[in-house]
C-alpha cells in the first residue's frame, strides 16, 4: 500500500495533522472550546456547499466561510459571557441549515461529493492539500513558538493576562481563525463529522499522562501520529472511512490510558499499604 | 503620605442592575486593608473595576497617582481560588513565573533572573519543594500560597487579594498573613477581600465595609462597630459577645 501515490499523500497529510492537532486541541480543551471545533466543522459544510453551488474550489470558499464564523464566534462569546455555549448552539445549527439549503439549491447533484466531506476520503487527497497542510503546519508551529507564553497565560488565567497587558481579544480571534482554517483544510481528509475528534482526542488523552504543558503537547503528537497512521492502515485494509477508523483507535488508546492509570494507582496503593 | 489608590464616585452595573453604587475613597500607601461585606456586595466587582478589568458606569480611579493602564504592572492580583482551573497542566514553578510576565514584552521569555525571582518567591511562602508539582496536586492552602508567590514575584506596589483565606489550613493562613504584614512594612498597599469577621480586628489596620455602597471606611478600631456591621450585612449578624465574635447568619 505504501507504493500507491494516494497512500503516500495520506501518510504525509497525517504526519502534518499529527503535529497540528495537539497544539490546537490542548488550547481548545483548556479554553472550554472543545465544541467549537464541532461547530466550525458543521459550518464548514456550508462553505463546501457554497463552493459547489458557485463552481469554485470548495476548500477556498470553506476557508472564507469558516474564518468569518470563527470571528463571529468570538463576538458571540463576549456577548454571552456567562453562557458561551449559546454561541455554539446558534452557529452549529445555522451552519448545518445553510449547508442543507445550499445543497438543495444545487439540485442534489453534489450529494456524492458532499459525502466525501461528511465522512472523509483518503483516495481524494491531492498534492495541493498536502502542500496546504505543510504550510499550515509551519504557520501554526511558528505562531505556537511566538505566542506560546501569552496564550498560556491567557488560557490559564484571563485576568492575569489582562493585568499583564496582553492583547486578549486579538489573540482569541487569531486562535479561532487558525482553528477554522485547520478544520477547513483537514475536513476533506477525515470528514466533517469527526474532524473535532481528531483535534481534541490526542490532547485529551495526553492530559492524563503529563503534568506539564509541553509534555502534554509532545505526548499528544506521539498519540496523534500513532492513531492517524494506524487508522489509515486500518482504513485501507478494511475499506472503512478514515476519520472513523482513526477516531476509534484514539478511543481505544483513551480506554487503555484510563485502565492503565487505574492499575498503576491500585499498585501504588498496595505498595503504600504494605510499607 | 502618598495616595496609593484614589476612587471617585465609582459605579458599576451588570445587565442594568447596579452592583456598585457611587463608591469614593482614598487609600494611603503601606496599608493592609480588609474589604468585608455580604455575598453580592460588590467586593470582587470593586477590585476588578479599580484594576480596569470590567467596564464602569461612572467614576475615576487613580493608582499611584496615574491612570490604571499606565501602572498596570504595579498592580498584582490574586483571584478567588474558584476562578482557577486546577486541572490545567501547569507546574507550580511556571505559575509563579507568570508573575514576571507583566515585566516582559509578550514575545520575551522569562530570563534566568526572572526564574530566580520566582524561586525566591516560592521560598518566601514555604513552597520551594513543590516547584515541580502540578498545581492541582496541592491542597487549597498550598495553592493559595503559590498564587501569593506569583504576586510577590511581580514586585508590584499594590496588591489585590480576593478571599485568600477562604477554605485554607491554619498554617497557610499564618504564613499568608505574616507575609502580608511584611509587605505592608515594605511600603506596599494591600487590599484583601475577607469573610471571617472574628479575625478582622487582628488582621487589618484599615477596613472597608461594603454593601453595594460604602458603609464604612477607616481605621478598623473606629469603623468596625456593631451598628455598621449590622448595616453592612443587612442585619443578618448574630453577636456572641462584645464587639468581637460576630457571626454572619444570612
Amino acid at each position: 500500500m505504501f507504493f500507491y501515490g494516494f497512500m503516500q499523500r495520506a501518510f504525509q497529510a497525517s504526519f502534518f495533522i499529527s503535529l497540528i492537532a495537539p497544539m490546537l486541541g490542548l488550547f481548545l480543551i483548556l479554553r472550554r472550546q472543545s465544541l467549537m471545533a464541532d461547530t466550525l466543522s458543521h459550518v464548514s459544510l456550508a462553505g463546501v456547499a457554497l463552493g459547489m453551488l458557485i463552481g469554485t474550489d470548495p476548500t477556498i470558499t470553506n476557508i472564507f466561510v469558516v474564518v468569518l464564523i470563527a470571528v463571529a464566534l468570538e463576538y458571540l462569546r463576549m456577548l454571552y459571557r456567562s453562557y458561551s455555549e449559546i454561541s455554539i448552539a446558534i452557529l452549529m445549527s445555522t451552519g448545518m441549515a445553510v449547508a442543507l439549503v445550499l445543497m438543495g439549491l444545487n439540485d442534489g447533484g453534489a450529494t456524492l461529493s458532499m459525502n466525501q466531506f461528511l465522512f472523509g476520503s483518503i483516495v481524494t487527497i491531492n498534492q495541493q492539500q498536502v502542500l496546504m497542510l505543510a504550510i499550515l503546519t509551519v504557520i501554526i508551529g511558528s505562531l505556537y513558538v511566538l505566542f506560546r507564553k501569552p496564550m498560556y497565560v491567557l488560557t490559564f488565567d484571563e485576568d492575569t493576562a489582562f493585568t499583564a497587558g496582553l492583547p486578549i481579544k486579538w489573540m482569541s480571534i487569531l486562535f479561532n481563525i487558525l482553528t477554522g482554517v485547520t478544520i477547513a483544510v483537514v475536513m476533506p481528509i477525515v470528514g466533517a463529522l469527526l474532524v473535532s475528534a481528531i483535534l481534541i482526542l490526542p490532547a485529551a488523552i495526553s492530559m492524563r499522562l503529563s503534568k506539564s504543558f509541553n509534555g502534554v503537547i509532545f505526548i499528544g503528537m506521539i498519540i496523534a501520529l500513532t492513531g492517524m497512521l494506524s487508522g489509515l492502515v486500518a482504513s485501507y485494509e478494511y475499506g472503512t472511512p478514515p476519520g472513523a477508523s482513526i477516531t476509534l483507535i484514539f478511543i481505544f488508546i483513551f480506554a487503555l490510558t484510563v485502565i492503565g492509570k487505574k492499575i498503576t494507582l491500585r499498585f501504588k496503593q498496595n505498595q503504600f499499604s504494605k510499607s | 503620605m502618598t495616595q496609593a489608590i484614589e476612587v471617585d464616585h465609582l459605579s458599576v452595573s451588570y445587565y442594568g442592575k447596579t452592583v456598585l453604587d457611587d463608591v469614593s475613597f482614598e487609600a494611603e500607601t503601606a496599608q493592609l486593608i480588609g474589604i468585608i461585606g455580604p455575598n453580592g456586595a460588590g467586593k470582587s466587582t470593586m477590585i476588578k473595576a479599580i484594576m480596569g478589568m470590567i467596564p464602569t458606569n461612572q467614576g475615576n480611579v487613580r493608582v499611584l497617582g496615574n491612570r490604571v493602564d499606565q501602572v498596570r504592572k504595579q498592580i498584582a492580583y490574586v483571584p478567588q481560588r474558584s476562578m482557577i482551573d486546577f486541572d490545567f497542566p501547569v507546574l507550580v514553578e511556571d505559575v509563579v513565573v507568570m508573575g514576571r510576565y507583566p515585566h516582559l514584552k509578550w514575545w520575551q521569555r522569562p530570563s534566568k533572573k526572572d526564574r530566580e525571582k520566582a524561586s525566591d518567591s516560592l521560598r518566601a511562602v514555604g513552597m520551594e519543594d513543590y516547584g515541580k508539582r502540578q498545581i492541582g496536586e496541592l491542597s487549597g492552602g498550598q495553592q493559595q500560597r503559590v498564587f501569593l508567590a506569583r504576586a510577590l514575584a511581580q514586585e508590584s506596589d499594590v496588591l489585590f487579594l480576593d478571599e485568600p483565606f477562604a477554605g485554607i489550613d491554619v498554617t497557610s493562613e499564618e504564613i499568608i498573613i505574616h507575609l502580608l504584614r511584611q509587605l505592608k512594612a515594605e511600603g506596599k498597599t494591600i487590599f484583601v477581600v475577607h469573610h471571617d469577621l472574628s479575625k478582622v480586628e487582628t488582621y487589618f489596620d484599615t477596613l472597608m465595609m461594603l454593601n453595594r455602597t460604602l458603609i464604612g471606611y477607616g481605621k478598623t478600631n473606629e469603623v468596625f462597630t456593631p451598628d455598621r456591621v449590622s448595616e453592612t450585612y443587612d442585619g443578618n449578624v448574630a453577636r456572641l459577645s462584645g464587639n468581637q465574635n460576630q457571626v454572619v447568619i444570612g
